[in-house]
């Protein structure tokens, strides 16, 4: 596969985005070591004037959303809209679009495609996941949040080593499948039930509009 | 006590089971405790609703997981 052009845009101004952006960073190094060219709008650089800049003179293939959203747009920092259902996403054309980011794929997504985006993968309602309140400095070593990492960025790791979209989506899900039953045994932890819980939660969420069969 | 009643009472007993050092991201909701999903179940709004129906389509899914 030839070198493509990945963007991702990383804000981390409160907790939510933080964990986002350190979920992103397994993706962004994964990518650097296929040979991708990464643009890594991240932290204050998360605004619209810089995305769209980007999108327009770099065209990247894929983009990766990671923020607040709500049904007609994503955020960047400090919540900043950067993609707006029928005012600018017709900047996401051509391009396969992971938005991680709650809600964003019940109006933003489909205006999106039918505007030119190749697909849109994302969530209709929040996105959710669990963390250990006396892990919150050091994402990466909260166990809780792990776990709902390893089923959202399937979708991600999935595209950037050249699957279809449609296998990206069902890579995920199953992984959901798989961590719902593996803490579903009866010896499982006190917070089992939780994670089962919310695991179904975000895999009921995740929808993938657009080209089924398209590839990075 | 209708059907809605009996469901939310349900999804109460399977929260206040949930230990106290676990916190639920939801987005533009916030970063919630477990008092903090009581209160949005309790109070039946916009949430607590998502939340009720969320559980109870996870109840009725079990056999198919």
């Amino acid at each position: 596969m030839s070198p493509k052009r990945i963007l991702f845009t990383r804000p981390e101004h409160d907790k939510v985005t933080f964990y986002l952006s350190c979920w992103a960073h397994e993706l962004l190094v994964q990518a650097k070591n296929k040979g991708h060219h990464i643009i890594d709008v991240g932290a204050e650089k998360a605004i619209k004037s810089v995305l769209e800049e980007y999108l327009i003179k770099s065209n990247p293939r894929l983009v990766l959303l990671n923020g607040h959203g709500n049904r007609e747009a994503v955020g960047g920092h400090k919540d900043e809209l950067l993609i707006i259902k029928a005012q600018n996403d017709h900047l996401l054309a051509g391009k396969i679009i992971y938005a991680l980011s709650c809600h964003s794929a019940a109006e933003l997504g489909p205006s999106a495609v039918a505007s030119g985006a190749t697909a849109f993968i994302g969530y209709n309602a929040p996105f959710c996941f669990l963390t250990d309140k006396n892990r919150e400095c050091t994402p990466d070593n909260d166990p809780l949040a792990n776990i709902f990492k390893e089923a959202s960025n399937q979708i991600g790791l999935s595209l950037i080593k050249g699957k279809t979209v449609q296998s990206a989506y069902q890579t995920s899900q199953n992984k959901f499948q798989q961590l719902i039953r593996k803490h579903g045994s009866s010896d499982s932890t006190p917070e089992a039930k939780e994670i089962r819980f919310w695991l179904f939660w975000d895999m009921k969420s995740q929808v993938a509009h657009g080209e089924q069969g398209a590839t990075l | 006590m209708t059907l809605q009643d009996d469901m939310i009472q349900l999804v109460l007993i399977r929260i206040e089971s949930m230990p106290d050092y676990i916190e639920v991201n939801l987005g533009s909701f916030g970063t919630l405790n477990k008092a903090a999903l009581i209160s949005h179940i309790k109070k039946n709004d916009e949430l607590g609703k998502q939340i009720v129906a969320m559980q109870m389509e996870y109840l009725r899914s079990l056999k198919s997981l």
